[in-house]
C-alpha cells in the first residue's frame, strides 16, 4: 500500500511541482497541485469541515448548499438577469442541482437584491407557487435524521416551506401561520413572534435522532408542533408539493438553503450557533437571533 | 397569487395552449396546466414576473387566489 506525504492547512509545501499530491490532517482533504493554475485542488473527505465563508465553518458537509448569489454554485458569472425566471440552480458543495422546468407559470424567478433594503441587498429566488425539481433527489433514510436549513422570507399572508417530497410537505408554514410537520400529521402555533413576515428569518427544519421533528425560527425558537414520523422522505421539489390546487406552496424569498441527511442529517449545537453567526454576519437580520 | 376562472376545463386549456404562442413560449415549453380550486372551478395561475409574465396578455379576469393547505 502507497501512502501520501502529510501535511496540515498551514504547512503546505511552498515549491511544489505539477501533480504533487499530500493528505491534509487537520482537514482531512487530499490537495494536489496544479501547476497550470497555480492553485492547489482539493478534494474533502466526509470528515473535512465545511468553509461557509472563511470565517465559520461546520464540523460536517451539507448535502447541498444552494446560494442565490452563486446560482452555478460556484460564484455570480452563472446568474441570471434580474427578474428573469430561473435557469437551473447548483449546489456550491457536490453534484446536487434544482433543476428549472418547462411550465413557465410555475418557475420562481431570480432577484439580484438590489432594489430591496433588506439582507444587505443579496439576491434572492423569489417563489410564487413555484417550484424547482431536485436532482438527484435528497433522500433520508427511515429513522435517520435530517436538517434543511435556510434564510427565506415568508410573504405577507402567504404560506412557506422550502423542500416538499411528491405528495406531501414536510413542514409548511400555513397562510393562518401555524406550523404544520408532516402531513395532516402535527400543527400548532409557532413561537411568539414567528414566522416574521416583513424581514427574512433563519428557518431550521430537523428530525432528530429521536425522530422528533420541530421547526426552529431564528435560531432556538421553537413552536409547539412536533411530528414523530419516521419514514424515509424524498424531498423531489423545491417548492410547492401537491398540485397548485392545494397550494402547499412556497410563497416568498429563498436566500440560501442546506441540506444535512442521515449520518450527517442532526447537526450539533456547536454547528447550529455556527451557520446561525454565520447567517447573522452576511444577512444583516433586524431581529436578532436566538442562539442553541 | 393570480388566476383567472374558465367556465370549463377546454377552454382553460384553450388559453393554456394559446398563451405559448402568444408570450412567444420556447420551443418545448408551456405554460402551465389548469387546475381546479375548491369551488370546482377551473383556472389558471397567472404569471406575473419572471421571463414571460403573463399578466398583460392572458384573457378573462385576473383574480386574487389564496391557496389553502
Amino acid at each position: 500500500m502507497s501512502t501520501l506525504n502529510t501535511c496540515t492547512s498551514s504547512t503546505r509545501p511552498g515549491s511544489p511541482s505539477d501533480g504533487d499530491m499530500l493528505y491534509e490532517t487537520d482537514t482531512y482533504k487530499t490537495i494536489i497541485w496544479d501547476d497550470t493554475a497555480t492553485a492547489w485542488r482539493e478534494y474533502l473527505s466526509t470528515a473535512s469541515p465545511y468553509d461557509l465563508d472563511g470565517t465559520y465553518s461546520l464540523s460536517v458537509q451539507p448535502d447541498a448548499h444552494f446560494d442565490a448569489a452563486k446560482i452555478n454554485g460556484t460564484d455570480g458569472t452563472g446568474n441570471p438577469a434580474d427578474g428573469a425566471s430561473m435557469t437551473d440552480w447548483s449546489s456550491c458543495i457536490g453534484s446536487m442541482q434544482a433543476l428549472a422546468h418547462s411550465t413557465t407559470s410555475d418557475l420562481p424567478v431570480w432577484d439580484d437584491g438590489t432594489a430591496s433594503t433588506e439582507q444587505a441587498n443579496l439576491p434572492y429566488v423569489y417563489f410564487d407557487v413555484d417550484y424547482m425539481l431536485m436532482d438527484p433527489v435528497p433522500t433520508v433514510s427511515q429513522d435517520h435524521p435530517f436538517t434543511i436549513w435556510s434564510v427565506g422570507r415568508k410573504n405577507v399572508g402567504g404560506s412557506y416551506q422550502n423542500f416538499s417530497t411528491s405528495a406531501y410537505y414536510g413542514y409548511f408554514s400555513h397562510t393562518n401561520a401555524n406550523d404544520y410537520i408532516y402531513h395532516s400529521h402535527a400543527n400548532a402555533a409557532p413561537p411568539a413572534g414567528f414566522p416574521t413576515t416583513s424581514e427574512a428569518q433563519v428557518w431550521m427544519f430537523e428530525r432528530d435522532s429521536n425522530m422528533d421533528t420541530r421547526m426552529y425560527h431564528h435560531g432556538n425558537n421553537v413552536g409547539t408542533a412536533t411530528g414523530t414520523k419516521t419514514e424515509w422522505f424524498g424531498f423531489n421539489r423545491m417548492g410547492w408539493s401537491h398540485a397548485t390546487s392545494n397550494g402547499f406552496a412556497l410563497k416568498g424569498r429563498v436566500y440560501e438553503t442546506m441540506i444535512f441527511l442521515n449520518s450527517t442529517g442532526e447537526l450539533s449545537t456547536t454547528d447550529k450557533n455556527a451557520l446561525l453567526d454565520y447567517a447573522n454576519a452576511k444577512y444583516s437580520f433586524a431581529a436578532s437571533t436566538t442562539s442553541f | 397569487m393570480k388566476i383567472v376562472k374558465f367556465p370549463s376545463l377546454a377552454e382553460a386549456e384553450l388559453e393554456a395552449d394559446r398563451l405559448i404562442t402568444a408570450l412567444n413560449l420556447p420551443a418545448t415549453y408551456k405554460y402551465g396546466s389548469p387546475f381546479q380550486i375548491d369551488d370546482g372551478t377551473w383556472v389558471l395561475k397567472v404569471k406575473e414576473n419572471g421571463s414571460w409574465p403573463a399578466t398583460d396578455t392572458i384573457r378573462g379576469t385576473i383574480e386574487d387566489y389564496e391557496p389553502e393547505a
